[in-house]
C-alpha cells in the first residue's frame, strides 16, 4: 500500500489526464467521480514500482481506460444522457476550442481515445497499440479513420 | 489543428472539489484496509467473550445449584433443606402438607445454612411442637465434599440446650433409599428400625405420623420384642445425638 503522500501527488498529477479520459469515454459527473475513485485506490495499493513518471502514467491510463470500459459494460449501467450534456461536462472548465473537442466527442469511442491518445498524450501507434492491448496495425487503422471522419467534422481541416 | 486539440483538451482539467473527494474517499479506504485483521479479530473476540461468559455463567450455576449436602428436619412438619458447597442453602423440599406449608413459611434460600439452620429451629413452628412433647431429628446427609461434619457439629452445637432432639449424619445411600420409598431422611431412619419389628409398616404410614409418634412406636415395639435387635440405620454416619438420642431419652414422653 502506498503512502498518503504518494496518493495526494498522484491525484495533482493525473487529474486532468483521468478526467480527460472520463471526458471521451463517459456521459456524466457521477460516473467520473466513480472512475477517480476506483483509479486512484487501486493506485493506493497496487504495489508495482514505477520505473519513471512515463511508466507511471502509462499505468494510470490503461487503469482509467480498464475502469471505463468496466463501467460501461456494467449490465446494470443504465445511466444515459444525450451528447450535449456530455459537452455540458467538459464545457465549463472549456472557453475556445469547444468545436474541436466537439469534434473528437462525436466520433466513435474507439476513434475518440486513439485521437486523444496520439494527439494530446502524443503516444505512437504501437504505444497505443500497447496501452490499448491492440495490434498496431488495427491502431493505424483506427489512427486513419479517426482522422479522415475528424476532418470531415471539422470542414476539411488537416490535422497535421 | 495538433496545436487546437492540444488547446482544447489543456482547457479540460479535474476540479479543486473532485481532487479533493477523491483524496478524502481514498484515504479512507485505505484507512479500512489497514484495519483488516482488526475488523476480523473484534467480533472473534467479541464471541470468545460471549462463550466465556455462558461457560462461566454456566459453571457458576451449576457449581451453585449443586447440593453437596441435605439437614433433614424432622419433627412433623418434615422438611429438607440443601445446601451446596458455599454452605447456602439453595432449595427447601417439603416432606408432607405440613413441610410444604413451613417450606413456604421460610425465608432462607441463598442464606448461610448456619442462619437458615437457626431461623428453622428458632421458628415458631418448630418451638411450638417441641414444647408440645414433639421429637426433633436433625440428619445431615453429606453427598460429596467433607461438609457434612462441619454442619452436624453446628447442628448439633445448636440443639445442645434441646431435650427431645437427636442429630446424626447419614450416608449418601441411605439417602437415596429414603428418597425411593418418599421420606425425608429423619424419618427413613426411624422407619427402618420400625419395620425391622413390623414388616408391614409402610413409609406412607410413617410420613404421616410425627417423629414423637414414630418414637413412640419404636420404643413400644422394643418393650414387645426385646429379642430383637433393630438394623443401624445410622451406623455409617457420625450419630451425635445430645439430649435424647435414637432410642432412648424421651422416646415415651407423650
Amino acid at each position: 500500500m502506498r503512502s498518503e503522500e504518494e496518493v495526494t501527488r498522484a491525484i495533482e498529477t493525473y487529474s486532468d489526464t483521468v478526467q480527460r479520459l472520463c471526458l471521451i469515454h463517459l456521459k456524466n459527473r457521477a460516473d467520473t467521480e466513480d472512475i477517480f475513485q476506483t483509479v486512484f485506490l487501486k493506485y493506493a495499493l497496487c504495489s508495482t514500482v514505477f520505473e519513471s513518471p512515463e511508466h507511471e502514467k502509462a499505468w494510470l491510463i490503461r487503469v482509467t481506460l480498464n475502469a471505463c470500459k468496466d463501467l460501461l459494460k456494467s449490465f446494470f449501467r443504465s445511466r444515459t444522457v444525450p451528447l450535449d450534456s456530455l459537452l455540458e461536462q467538459a464545457a465549463p472548465e472549456v472557453e475556445d476550442h469547444s468545436e474541436v473537442l466537439q469534434a473528437v466527442l462525436t466520433l466513435p469511442e474507439k476513434y475518440r481515445q486513439v485521437i486523444y491518445l496520439h494527439y494530446y498524450e502524443g503516444y505512437t501507434a504501437p504505444e497505443i497499440g500497447n496501452l490499448l492491448n491492440k495490434n498496431v496495425n488495427s491502431v493505424y487503422t483506427l489512427l486513419n479513420r479517426a482522422k479522415k471522419q475528424l476532418k470531415e467534422a471539422l470542414g476539411g481541416e488537416a490535422l497535421g | 489543428m495538433d496545436n487546437r486539440m492540444r488547446k482544447a483538451f489543456d482547457q479540460v482539467h479535474a476540479s479543486q472539489e473532485l481532487k479533493a473527494r477523491t483524496r478524502t474517499q481514498v484515504l479512507q479506504a485505505m484507512e479500512a484496509q489497514r484495519k483488516p485483521a482488526r475488523a476480523v479479530w473484534k467480533p472473534v473476540c467479541a464471541l470468545a467473550a460471549c462463550l466465556l461468559v455462558v461457560v462461566l455463567g454456566l459453571g457458576g450455576y451449576h457449581l451453585y445449584f449443586t447440593p453437596t449436602s441435605v439437614i433433614s428436619i424432622d419433627i412433623n412438619p418434615s422438611l429438607e433443606v440443601d445446601v451446596n458447597r458455599l454452605g447456602r442453602v439453595i432449595a427447601l423440599h417439603g416432606y408432607n402438607e405440613d413441610g410444604e406449608e413451613f417450606a413456604a413459611s421460610l425465608d432462607v434460600l441463598h442464606q448461610n445454612y448456619q442462619q437458615a439452620v437457626d431461623e428453622i429451629l428458632n421458628s415458631d413452628t418448630i418451638v411450638d411442637c417441641l414444647n408440645e412433647g414433639g421429637f426433633l431429628s436433625v440428619s445431615v446427609v453429606e453427598l460429596r465434599g467433607s461438609q457434612g461434619e462441619e454442619i452436624t457439629t453446628y447442628v448439633s452445637n445448636c440443639t445442645s440446650g434441646h431435650h427431645n432432639v437427636s442429630c446424626s449424619t447419614i450416608s449418601s445411600q441411605e439417602a437415596h433409599e429414603a428418597h425411593h420409598l418418599g421420606l425425608s431422611y429423619g424419618k427413613y431412619e426411624i422407619y427402618a428400625q420400625i419395620a425391622a419389628y413390623d414388616p408391614d409398616f409402610t413409609p406412607e404410614e410413617a410420613n404421616e405420623m410425627t417423629m414423637r409418634e414414630l418414637r413412640d412406636l419404636l420404643a413400644s415395639l422394643q418393650a414387645e420384642h426385646p429379642d430383637i435387635t433393630p438394623p443401624p440405620v445410622d451406623e455409617t454416619g457420625s450419630g451425635c445425638g445430645n439430649g435424647s438420642g435414637h432410642g432412648h431419652g424421651n422416646g415415651n414422653h407423650e
